[in-house]
């Protein structure tokens, strides 16, 4: 595995998870993660994602700046969601990262590009598992781990305030 | 604190020398009631063999992050994923159950389900039994529920009484560890002692709790001519809290926390990990192994894991048992076994409501009135699903802090069964799979991600509200378990075959409750999403609507207790009225099992049995002989004692 | 033997004070090696590190009770409550230091040192700071001069002076009994709080401080048959456990335990902010971590300040910070040839602390408040 694959990696995950790449490698799982998407997809599809996402970007970004997000939205959407080899592997890395889980990919994708070895649903680790960003996302911990503490169920959730679009939960309490 | 299990206590009794052995008492299972009823026997200084089918292992703190350590690498957490798949002693599974067709049994699972109803009820054959991945709910029964044949003419009445009952539901709680207020929990006809408080404060209602008790509280409800008004009301739990300075008259409680060989400091309080199902990591909820390994500590106390219950051999002249053969599997993942034998004055099976039954029905003992394994209770649950207006917070505290409980008792009981309400912190899991289901949706159907993806979760995970309506199904001779030499195990013990049916009396309760949560939902002004799909196992229409119906893991009734020898299987002291010398005690002993989750009642019979079963061994001082098939090990002994 | 350097209630206050630092100056070093350990992996020696850290914090709690049934103030917020690390023991020892490293046999090392039994060599409790050859001193804070050979010869010195000062100042005992943290506000297992009200409840909290972490009377198990912290780590050392009958002297002999050294995280040893690029993601988050981690000593010290029933959500504060550290130690720190990133435990500056400065910070206020 280069490094350049692995900050590549980031890259794309950033974009498709929002959150920030210290809390992509604050799970202390990209590189699993990456070998995981590889040894279930193959190289040359995850070469091509990867290539795809760097496409998007330097075509959202004008003169070298910061992608515009409505531009690399659509780019993203055009080279890689509506991609009949890329999208559902994109998809699979956004659920990797969120549940820990490796989805097995859909019949017709196997079909059209062949199945890997690792290509069935499982967990990576035991760790993935409470590393799953849909618990971050809901300012909950993954069950049976990452404990909030005795009564802390009691408050209202640390949900970040741009998520709530001002629908208030400050009524009780 | 924690709890010592006494290193290499699992495998220091040899099976064969403890054959030799005339014990005051062999048990048969190391769940709750087997544990309290040796650790009690054994602090009255008796000798006592406990028989268990899971493996034979020390309760340590690797083997518990073993278990762990399996939940989090499962795909699918059922409520058996974190304990290991033993086919010497198989479990049910949530995920076996299936769609029954008429005259068709279901053998695929290792509960044969003839139906017509299919159930997904569940049972965990480890040490510390099933207490392992409950939820740990401890409320009382009412009053009423030990008379519903007199007051409502439905189901059987108890030969006991709440007040008979009372002392010993304060030792369970002690036992388990209770954390509740009194002020809470008294309710419809339940009383405490005066200066009563739990062993722990209760804990907090949930966020989401307190959202939906914003508009519930104080909403009317009219049945039977009764008005009432709901109120959201914390649950008593088995897990640790803050304890309470004024328990046992100012004596304060000390919380129990995890069970291991050596000093480890985890798990006296509970630390919201929304996991109780199907397992408390840090082992701040009570489970059996706590109470087992106070046992062991106990010179006179054994155990034989390890050790599944083949036969219950009966003198036939006096009734009496007089041994227990078992088969000792050599590895979990080996069926090879050695037969053994176990001898004692008093016996008593605690396997549970399915296993006794089916251990005794395998040994030809199906009673002088044959209501063995009849009779056959679960809980019948209706899930409610809804999405609230605002983010609530959903998928955090325990599994379940409050719910309503205003229609557990009153006079509508002569038509309809009562049920409790839970509000479930983990949202529309137990339904439809959430949250794991929402991520799929949204990023496979709805093209979601980044922070629309975030947003997603957000709108469709935290608004997420489900109740679930655990109706009471009363005693019915036809709900039975029964056994087949065509249906076998691995190691050729019968297995259990479940005929199950609900009947209309629940089936009114049911779809009361699903009238009531639409209420409740509007009252809310919450989006209603509850749909029944037809395909689903547990589907059952009643009048002329369908609904999805599943087990409640609260097996009861299949040895009933009863005043009378012709009606019931075991008395008040779940004592046999066959054979003196045995007991079969756990949730079988149940007459009704009303709405109250069952293992405190469970526990609180138990530990009054333990007095019956002194007594008698009190009495019972006289030598016995021990017969039997004991003429294969060599001549009958007369053994003195 | 030297004469007491303990005359009244200000010297008592002053050593108590002393004794929080102290107390305190352990956990980072706990923490960040606990947190090194790659999840799912050395299950026998994370246990060992998290319960003593656990315990730890018992131990400050109980010196704040001590400290508020005299009449004082505990104070978690000076500047110089969190030492630079490395660092010496407040209480002087002098032979070593007290580093943040990764869980690695230094750091076990120096954690037998930090917990090692009270005994001087030679029977002396305190020796003059000059006498640099002995293997080890703590300092007075009454005496500049004097230093403790252990933590367990500091609390000896309290005892013995607390007993002094109680038969001359028949008041001692004057703190408000509503400022004691009572055990349903703490719990923690390896003992429960206890509620000082006098010099016998004084004298408890501080002998179970000493028993718990250095052993009694030099015997490897204290009164509730627990391991004393000293032989819990020295376990670690020989990589097996201790069991009853073993001797203070020799190895143990209970079962192995079992050490994987490389399943660990290489976080930079005493990681600072300036270590981190600056203006990076990364420094931010380290900046958020230590202004939660001031932030958690501020509610500490509110909560043994009159408002006991705050140590409930200091729970959820300790937990947060475990995700917060986590999320650290896993990221690579840029230009360090592969180590990896720690917490620093740096006193956030006006700018770092300051409202809204990170989202880290702002969400946990929040929660906090709410």
């Amino acid at each position: 595995m280069t490094p350049d694959a692995l900050e590549d990696f980031l890259s794309l995950s950033v974009d498709l998870t929002a959150f920030e790449r210290t809390d992509l490698l604050g799970t202390g799982l990209a590189r699993q993660y990456l070998a995981k998407v590889r040894d279930a997809c193959g190289e040359d599809v995850v070469t091509a994602l990867l290539e795809a996402h760097r496409a998007a970007r330097t075509e959202a970004a004008e003169d070298g700046a910061r992608p515009d997000p409505q531009r690399l939205d659509r780019a993203l959407r055009h080279r890689i969601f509506s991609e009949e080899r890329l999208g559902p592997v994109a998809r699979n890395v956004i659920k990797l990262w969120y549940a820990g889980t490796w989805y097995g990919l859909p019949p017709e994708w196997t079909d059209s590009y062949g199945a890997q070895p690792a290509a069935e649903t499982s967990t990576v680790t035991a760790a993935s598992y409470q590393e799953g960003l849909l618990w971050r996302a809901i300012a909950a911990n993954p069950p049976g781990a990452k404990a909030p503490g005795y009564g802390a169920w009691a408050r209202p959730p640390a949900i970040e305030d741009r998520y709530l679009k001002g629908r208030s939960h400050d009524r009780t309490g | 604190m924690f709890v010592k299990f006494p290193e290499g206590e699992a495998k220091r009794t040899d099976p064969t020398t403890a054959g030799g052995v005339v014990y005051d008492a062999v048990i048969v299972g190391g769940g709750i009631a087997g544990a309290l009823i040796a650790a009690r026997l054994g602090a009255a200084g008796k000798s006592v063999l406990i028989l268990d089918a899971g493996p034979a292992e020390d309760l340590t703190l690797r083997g518990y992050e073993s278990y762990l350590d399996r939940f989090y690498s499962a795909t699918n957490k059922d409520n058996q994923s974190p304990y290991p798949v033993n086919p010497n002693a198989p479990m049910p599974r949530g995920t076996d159950a299936r769609r029954i067709f008429p005259g068709v049994p279901d053998s695929s699972a290792y509960i044969v389900q003839s139906g017509p109803f299919a159930t997904d009820t569940t049972y965990t054959r480890v040490l510390g039994g099933t207490t392992m991945h409950w939820e740990a709910k401890t409320p009382r029964m009412l009053p009423e529920d030990f008379q519903m044949r007199s007051l409502y003419g439905e189901g059987a009445d108890w030969p006991l009484t709440y007040e008979d009952l009372a002392p010993y539901y304060n030792e369970a709680e002690y036992e388990i560890g209770v954390s509740a207020d009194v002020d809470d929990q008294s309710y419809l006809g339940i009383t405490f002692d005066d200066d009563y408080v739990f062993p722990m404060q209760g804990l907090p209602l949930s966020y989401l709790d307190q959202v939906v008790a914003r508009d519930v509280d104080g909403m009317p409800v009219e049945l039977d001519g009764v008005q009432r008004e709901l109120r959201v009301r914390p649950w008593p739990q088995g897990r640790n809290g803050v304890p309470n300075p004024a328990y046992n008259g100012g004596e304060g409680y000390v919380p129990e926390g995890a069970v291991s060989t050596y000093q480890v400091e985890v798990g006296e309080r509970c630390q919201g990990n929304n996991n109780c199902v199907p397992i408390c990591p840090v082992q701040a909820k009570y489970h059996a192994g706590k109470t087992l390994a106070r046992a062991l500590q106990n010179p006179q106390v054994h155990l034989v894991g390890q050790a599944v219950a083949y036969k219950v051999h009966v003198d036939e002249h006096t009734g009496r048992v007089t041994e227990i053969e078992y088969r000792r599997y050599d590895k979990p993942d080996s069926a090879h076994f050695t037969t053994e034998r176990a001898r004692s004055r008093l016996f008593v099976l605690a396997a549970n409501a399915v296993e006794n039954p089916r251990l005794m029905l395998a040994s030809g003992l199906r009673g002088s009135n044959g209501l063995m394994g009849r009779n056959f209770m679960d809980h019948a649950y209706l899930l409610a699903w809804a999405r609230l207006p605002e983010p609530a917070g959903t998928f955090r505290g325990t599994n379940c802090t409050g719910g309503i409980t205003e229609l557990r008792g009153g006079r509508f009981r002569r038509r309809q069964a009562a049920f409790s309400v839970d509000i479930h912190n983990d949202g529309w899991g137990w339904a439809r799979g959430a949250p794991m289901s929402d991520l799929a949706d949204l990023v496979d159907a709805g093209g979601r991600y980044g922070e629309s993806l975030r947003q997603g979760l957000v709108d469709r995970v935290s608004t997420q509200l489900l109740l679930a309506f655990m109706v009471e199904v009363p005693a019915n001779p036809s709900n039975r378990v029964t056994v087949d030499p065509a249906y076998t195990d691995h190691l050729g013990n019968m297995r259990p075959i479940l005929t199950y049916d609900i009947p209309d009396y629940t089936m009114r309760g049911v779809a009361y409750a699903r009238q009531l949560s639409k209420r409740i939902f509007a009252r809310l002004g919450a989006e209603d999403h509850t749909q029944y799909d037809p395909s689903f196992w547990g589907y059952a229409v009643y009048g002329g609507e369908g609904y999805e119906i599943r087990g409640g893991n609260h097996l009861a009734g299949t040895h009933m207790m009863g005043h009378d020898r012709s009606m019931s299987v075991v008395d008040k002291d779940q004592r046999s009225w066959d054979h003196e010398n045995l007991y079969l005690v756990g949730g079988g002993s149940m007459p009704t099992v009303s709405t109250s989750n069952v293992t405190l009642t469970i526990a609180a019979l138990s530990l009054r049995s333990v007095r019956a079963m002194l007594d008698q061994l009190a009495k019972e001082s006289a030598p016995i002989r021990v017969t039997s098939e004991a003429r294969a090990q060599g001549l009958p002994r007369e053994v003195t004692l | 033997m030297i004469e007491t350097t303990i005359n009244d209630r200000d010297d008592l206050i002053k050593y108590l004070h002393k004794a929080m630092v102290l107390e305190h100056a352990t956990i980072p070093p706990y923490l960040t090696a606990y947190y090194s350990i790659h999840p799912t992996t050395n299950s026998d020696a994370a246990h060992i590190i998290r319960v003593v850290a656990v315990e730890e914090m018992l131990h400050l709690t109980l010196v704040a009770n001590v400290l508020n049934a005299i009449g004082g103030t505990p104070d978690l917020t000076r500047p110089d409550f969190v030492p630079s690390y490395p660092t010496y023991l407040p209480d002087g020892e002098r032979d070593f230091v007290v580093d943040l490293r990764p869980f690695s046999p230094e750091a076990v090392e120096t954690f037998c040192k930090i917990e090692r039994p009270a005994l001087a060599p030679d029977g002396a409790r305190l020796m003059p700071a000059s006498s640099t050859a002995t293997p080890s001193l703590v300092t007075s804070p009454t005496r500049e001069e004097m230093r403790f050979y252990s933590i367990g010869e500091f609390y000896a010195e309290i005892i013995e002076g607390l007993q002094v000062v109680a038969a001359q100042e028949p008041d001692l005992f004057c703190g408000d009994p509503a400022r004691q943290v009572r055990p349903e506000y703490f719990y923690s297992g390896g003992g429960q709080v206890i509620v000082v009200s006098d010099l016998n409840s004084a004298l408890r909290a501080l002998e179970f401080i000493a028993e718990q972490g250095e052993g009694l009377d030099g015997g490897i198990y204290d009164k509730e048959e627990e391991l004393a912290h000293y032989y819990r780590f020295r376990q670690l050392h020989f990589g097996r456990y201790y069991q009853k009958g073993d001797s203070p002297h020799d190895a143990p002999s209970g079962p192995r335990l079992d050490i994987d050294w490389d399943a660990v995280y290489p976080v930079k040893v005493n990681a600072k902010l300036a270590d981190y690029p600056v203006d990076s993601e990364l420094a931010q988050v380290a900046r958020d971590f230590n202004a939660e981690y001031f932030a958690f000593l501020g509610l500490l010290d509110t909560a043994f300040n009159g408002k006991p029933s705050l140590l409930l959500d200091a729970i959820w504060y300790m937990f947060r910070l475990r995700d917060g550290i986590n999320r650290i130690i896993r990221n690579p720190l840029p230009g360090s040839g592969g180590l990896h990133a720690a917490p620093t435990f740096e006193m956030p500056t006006a700018v770092d602390s300051a409202p809204g400065a990170s989202r880290g910070t702002d969400e946990a206020a929040r929660a906090v408040a709410r």
